[in-house]
């Protein structure tokens, strides 16, 4: 019902600004951009390590970008947030002390910079190209008994390619991009897993005092696209209503599969996401 | 304008059917399958099949057969019972809308692991968390210190939990006693974390008291490494007199990791019932039909390198509470680990 509520609206919203008319120049050589968004995630995963189950969710993210429009190149810093419950198909028995869930929290926060490679003046479009830096936790409690939650993570920190396609329409108040960013080199933490309590990473937790994650990530693995695909792209759209407000909408896709424990133990989690956003320029 | 809608809707539609491009089906639920999965999830993760003398194979070529897509959930249940009560393991248990199966189940009337009317015994009552209390033993120098729990209710990344520190307080308190009594005859584990907390203030030198190894890929020998586990002393002061450790059938998992810890020092004696024989951290696994169960992860050896899972620590003085006991309100237990306190300090 929330998906066929978001399709109403992002189609009300592209008849409005289809129909919008200006032709005052928005688009200068230089610019800072601000967004806010919040809409709608909808999360499918599946920790192999835990369970051989798909779990999903859906929540109200919070996503907060910067960009900066150089001449020649575009430089973006985007935050992303999200907490959510996460349940299965499975029967859930709560008399028997049976439910099933994963309580999920998801931080990605993330830099980038492209450089302009072409410009195709007849369509008002420029390709750019260029790199990312990011770091991504997906936190994981996963409670199947009595509510007795285990803790599970996956955490890259990633250097990657990026590439963004840009293309201004004729009344220049209109944006629309996409672009999509592949991780190559990652850090990650939790390599070699095999379950809640074995593995390279966990084996020497089971007395430790101190604060986990920082050891975690202290001891963490580079891998590369052998152990970690992973790709995010966006598509989006702005509206600005005036010189300096506008209105987003961003429609965007993220995929890890994560290798924990080689040929059998793999992490894998698909965030979609619908965004609207406020955005200011100055 | 049309081709924009196209687009979005396009996007749309493709965002909302990309589960199947990058997940697989769930595996159905039906009774060959909870089997199979049961089965298999045992196969791969449970690590003490040959300690328990049990063959994994032999237990699914028995019990394969009497599993078909007719079978019903109680049978199904009594089949996947059956196949994990020989384990005899703490840590083993199925859970189902239609009951649950312990592996190894004390029954609710063994008065062995019971403290039987300690108001009798004890007064002086002087501090008290959900963790650890402690009191002083009527008529004798000796101090008296229950821990409950080893448990954890602290913040998210951290096993230790502060609230065990307590034990600094309790030891400036008791310095002058003849000895301590460590009652965990209801403690069912927690942290090791804890467990180190605790026996680090009862030691004089760096120690090891633990081994363990991960059973950590899917074939009969994928094991890891052994990892050593020490104790050391910490905190201001260490209590060096005599300890007695209580125990029963009921101190299990980090509790025996504390016994095994304290049982390392020369100045300690366990009394009481062996314990029951859980070192390992449990998982949590589920099956199709919505029913999960929990199987011990790891092996667990002293530092000498006895294996006590499945087996528990056996006291050095064996003594039961009985029903007699429980009716005459004494505790034959922790009368013993009085006179052992009261002769030590004799001979000393």
């Amino acid at each position: 019902m929330v998906k066929y509520f978001f399709l109403l609206f992002v189609i009300c919203f592209q008849s409005a600004i289809s129909f919008s008319q200006d032709t005052r120049k928005i688009n200068s050589d230089k610019s800072h951009v601000f967004s806010f968004y919040t809409g709608y995630s909808k999360y499918i995963e599946r920790d192999d390590a835990m369970s051989p189950f798909k779990y999903r969710g859906y929540s109200l993210p919070l996503e907060v970008t910067y960009r900066y429009n150089g001449a020649k190149c575009r430089q973006i810093f985007y935050t992303n947030f999200d907490k959510l419950k996460l349940l299965s198909s499975l029967p859930n028995y709560e008399n028997a002390g049976l439910s099933h869930y994963v309580q999920n929290t998801n931080i990605q926060i993330g830099y980038s910079y492209m450089y302009r490679l072409f410009r195709l003046a007849k369509f008002q479009t420029d390709i750019y190209f260029g790199g990312e830096i990011n770091s991504l936790l997906n936190l994981r409690r996963h409670a199947y008994i009595n509510n007795n939650e285990f803790l599970m993570l996956d955490q890259f920190s990633s250097i990657g390619l990026k590439a963004l396609i840009e293309k201004s329409f004729s009344n220049d108040k209109q944006v629309a991009t996409l672009n999509i960013n592949i991780p190559i080199l990652s850090y990650a933490l939790m390599k070699n897993t095999y379950n809640a309590y074995n593995g390279d990473k966990i084996d020497p937790l089971m007395n430790y005092s101190g604060n986990m994650l920082l050891y975690l990530a202290k001891n963490g693995d580079f891998v590369s696209l052998n152990r970690l695909v992973y790709f995010k792209t966006e598509f989006s759209f702005i509206q600005f209503i005036s010189n300096h407000i506008g209105v987003e909408c961003k429609l965007s896709l993220r995929y890890y599969q994560f290798t924990q424990y080689e040929d059998m133990n793999y992490s894998k989690n698909l965030q979609s996401q619908i965004l609207i956003g406020i955005v200011g320029k100055l | 304008m049309k081709t924009k809608i196209f687009i979005l809707l396009l996007s749309i539609i493709s965002l909302s059917s990309c589960e199947k491009i990058f997940f697989e089906e769930d595996i159905s639920n039906t009774p060959i399958n909870n089997f199979e999965m049961f089965w298999s999830d045992f196969d791969k993760f449970y690590p003490s099949f040959e300690i328990k003398q049990i063959d994994w194979d032999s237990v699914y070529r028995i019990n394969r057969p009497g599993i078909s897509d007719q079978t019903s959930d109680i049978q199904l249940y009594n089949v996947l019972s059956s196949m994990i009560k020989p384990l005899k393991d703490g840590h083993v248990t199925l859970v189902s809308n239609l009951g649950q199966c312990d592996s190894d189940t004390i029954p609710h009337d063994y008065y062995s692991n019971m403290r039987i009317h300690p108001q009798s015994y004890l007064s002086s009552f002087e501090i008290n968390n959900s963790n650890i209390s402690n009191w002083s033993v009527k008529n004798y120098n000796i101090g008296y210190i229950s821990i409950n729990t080893f448990d954890v209710k602290g913040e998210a990344f951290v096993y230790a939990d502060d609230s065990f520190l307590i034990i600094d307080d309790i030891i400036k308190q008791f310095k002058d006693k003849d000895g301590i009594i460590i009652d965990l005859r209801w403690n069912g584990g927690g942290f090791p974390t804890n467990v180190e907390t605790i026996v680090n203030r009862f030691t004089d030198s760096k120690r090891l008291y633990i081994k363990l190894r991960s059973k950590n890929g899917p074939r009969k020998n994928d094991f890891s490494d052994w990892i050593d586990c020490y104790i050391e002393p910490k905190g201001p002061e260490q209590f060096l007199k005599p300890v007695v450790v209580l125990t029963s059938k009921s101190t299990g998992s980090a509790a025996e990791w504390f016994t095994l810890a304290m049982k390392t020092l020369p100045n300690t004696t366990i009394v009481g019932d062996t314990t029951a024989g859980c070192f390992s951290p449990k998982i949590e696994r589920e099956l199709p039909n919505g029913w999960s169960f929990t199987l011990s992860s790891k092996i667990a050896v002293s530092a000498d390198m006895v294996q006590y899972e499945g087996f528990g620590i056996p006291p050095d003085y064996s003594v039961l509470n009985t029903k007699s006991d429980f009716t005459n309100k004494r505790d034959a237990i922790l009368e013993k680990g009085i006179e052992v306190i009261e002769m030590k300090k004799r001979q000393k």
